[in-house]
């Protein structure tokens, strides 16, 4: 298969993807037990407000027609609006979204900064103390709550230097970086481990190769040899590694986000639960599944142009 | 894992777990199966080590230092801290196995048959695969837990719509892996029906790497959950649970820091010693 033809093809699989997806969104308004609407209401709610919910959400309709509707008001952008404040999902969605693209940048350069030094180290001294101190570490890593590491860093770092807001989202471009710091610290310990294990091990796999044995003989430097003929291998796993940690990533911030009070995405997620605030669940979950659907896509077409061998059979 | 695949593969994987059924278990796995034993010991006996109710509040003793009588103090409803501790193992440990007990079951049935059979069976559960994994997906289970009403029992439920892929796809790529040796092929011809084939001599041969993911699954799900609760969707209050009291604890971080910290030991603890358990399953099937 061409290279443009990888492309189109794995352009067009997006296409019935996204029908499902929003065809899975919508179905979790019928998982309720019961009946939704009057879940969403509250026992105490009249019949007159449940009744309204019900045809708001267009639960007095067919499944089928529930989803045209849905399919086509998203299509146009419009994903419903708050049964709690009556603003548009669309509004709420822009409002959250600064903070939660903010956290999920700095954070994920962050985590690929750490995992890339700590997994190249780890791998040149193999089997050795430091090794071992790494691996243990990362092992560590994992185990810990993410929510928990946030309160530790406020804890141990925060309360005792001042330096760190411990809520919000602060003012302007370096209010913003001061208050991003440890929510991206919290980030990239919760995210390095998974990516340190998979990079130490393709490091190991590399550096036992014939063309670094070769290098070095050739008289090329060990920082030669890592920059110029490892990093490229190490961008491809690396890659991956974002394509297939973006859904635990997505979690990540959220909890990072109501650990912090960030204004954003995650913490008008968790809001909207405690309301029981259907349409902006929704929209929400949508939105973010669009993400990591168009993450996985982007990723695999920008493997493709760096690795050729991948994804061609 | 492609390297053990691609080591594997020559001898069936069947001459391989003969080897290595004879080999010492590393020392990592016992001291993990060590930690978690004692963590089930703790739990169960909780009430008979501490003559505490966890459940009951009790204002006037609230945010106690520790105390001869409170070794860890209490905490903002004036609960004893330590017993809420050891209570809360009774909670997420039992729950966090059975979130990835129910998942294993289903997902590795489902993987074996689209991975022997393929073709329509294989295409659906590859393509449902995908669309689970599209979704980011403890995003999608904290808004199904909400859905099905918080509690153990949604968890588990959700977690099982959702966390049955990671078993299904590993068990598919090891079917379909050991599908094409050679000990199947001598199966087919001594006319065994496929459906025994499948199960007595194919899936003998892929349990053990499902096993391994299963250890490191309760690691995740004994977090997921604790995140859940933490988040305020998960198992509800007054029930013990360690992601709820560190959310608790959360407002007295400056001034009683045990109440937030010592529930996230608990869980770290606990976490790193079923990644012990994994990891040392990992290195014995693999030596």
């Amino acid at each position: 298969m061409s290279h443009a033809g990888f492309i189109t093809k794995r352009l067009l699989q997006t296409i019935p993807l996204m029908a499902a997806i929003m065809f899975l969104v919508l179905l979790l308004l019928h998982v309720i037990p019961g009946d939704p609407a009057r879940a969403i209401a509250g026992l105490n709610a009249s019949e007159e407000t449940v009744q309204k919910i019900r045809v708001d959400l267009g639960l007095d309709k067919s499944l089928p027609v529930q989803y045209v509707t849905y399919v086509g008001n998203a299509l146009q952008g419009d994903l419903g609006k708050s049964t709690r404040s009556g603003r548009s999902v669309n509004s709420i969605i822009a409002d959250r979204l600064a903070p939660t693209a903010w956290l999920l940048v700095c954070g994920t350069l962050l985590s690929v900064l750490l995992s890339s030094v700590v997994s190249a180290a780890a791998a040149r001294s193999k089997d050795t103390l430091l090794d071992y101190t790494l691996i243990g570490l990362s092992v560590g890593g994992i185990s810990m709550p993410t929510y928990w590491v946030g309160l530790m860093l406020i804890l141990l770092i925060a309360l005792p230097t001042g330096l760190f807001p411990i809520s919000g989202f602060g003012e302007g471009f370096i209010g913003h970086l001061n208050a991003i710091a440890l929510p991206a610290c919290t980030f990239a310990i919760a995210i390095s481990p998974v990516m340190i294990r998979a990079l130490r091990a393709k490091f190991i796999a590399l550096y036992a190769q014939d063309f670094v044995m070769m290098s070095r003989a050739a008289g090329l430097s060990e920082r030669a040899i890592l920059l110029r003929h490892l990093s490229r291998h190490a961008a491809i796993i690396l890659l991956t590694m974002v394509s297939v940690q973006v859904g635990p990533m997505i979690f990540v911030s959220l909890v990072i986000e109501k650990t912090y009070a960030m204004p954003g995405l995650g913490e008008a997620l968790v809001n909207a639960v405690s309301q029981r605030d259907f349409p902006v669940i929704q929209g929400i979950t949508l939105i973010t599944a669009f993400f990591v659907t168009f993450v996985h896509l982007g990723v695999d077409i920008l493997t493709s142009f760096l690795n050729p061998r991948v994804g061609l059979q | 894992m492609d390297h053990a695949a691609a080591t594997a593969a020559p001898n069936g994987g069947q001459g391989k777990a003969r080897r290595s059924a004879r080999k010492p278990l590393p020392a990592k796995f016992k001291i993990g199966v060590g930690i978690v034993f004692a963590y089930v010991l703790l739990g169960v006996l909780a009430p008979v080590l501490l003559p505490f109710d966890p459940d009951r509040s009790d204002i006037l003793s609230r945010l106690q230092e520790p105390s001869t009588a409170h070794w860890l103090g209490t905490d903002q409803l004036g609960r004893d801290l330590l017993v809420r501790l050891l209570i809360a193992i009774r909670v997420d440990l039992p729950v966090a196995f059975l979130a990835a007990f129910f998942p294993m079951v289903i997902g590795t049935a489902v993987g074996a048959i689209a991975g022997y059979f393929g073709k329509l069976p294989d295409m659906i559960v590859s393509r449902a695969a995908d669309l689970v994994q599209a979704f980011p997906v403890y995003v999608f289970l904290l808004v199904l837990v909400f859905a099905l009403g918080s509690g153990a029992s949604s968890f588990i439920i959700a977690a099982t719509a959702i966390a049955w892929v990671g078993y299904a796809r590993l068990t598919r790529g090891e079917v379909m892996r050991l599908r094409s040796l050679e000990f199947v092929a001598a199966a087919r011809v001594s006319g065994l029906p496929e459906l025994k084939i499948l199960i007595t001599h194919v899936m003998p041969n892929a349990l053990p790497q499902t096993l391994i993911y299963f250890m490191s699954d309760i690691v995740l799900m004994v977090l997921v959950l604790s995140s859940l609760s933490f988040l305020g969707v998960g198992i509800q209050p007054p029930t013990a649970e360690w992601g709820r009291m560190i959310a608790e604890g959360q407002p007295f971080l400056h001034s009683h820091w045990r109440l937030a910290v010592m529930p996230g030991l608990m869980l770290m603890v606990l976490g790193i010693a079923l990644s012990l358990v994994a990891d040392g399953l990992d290195d014995w099937y693999r030596s």
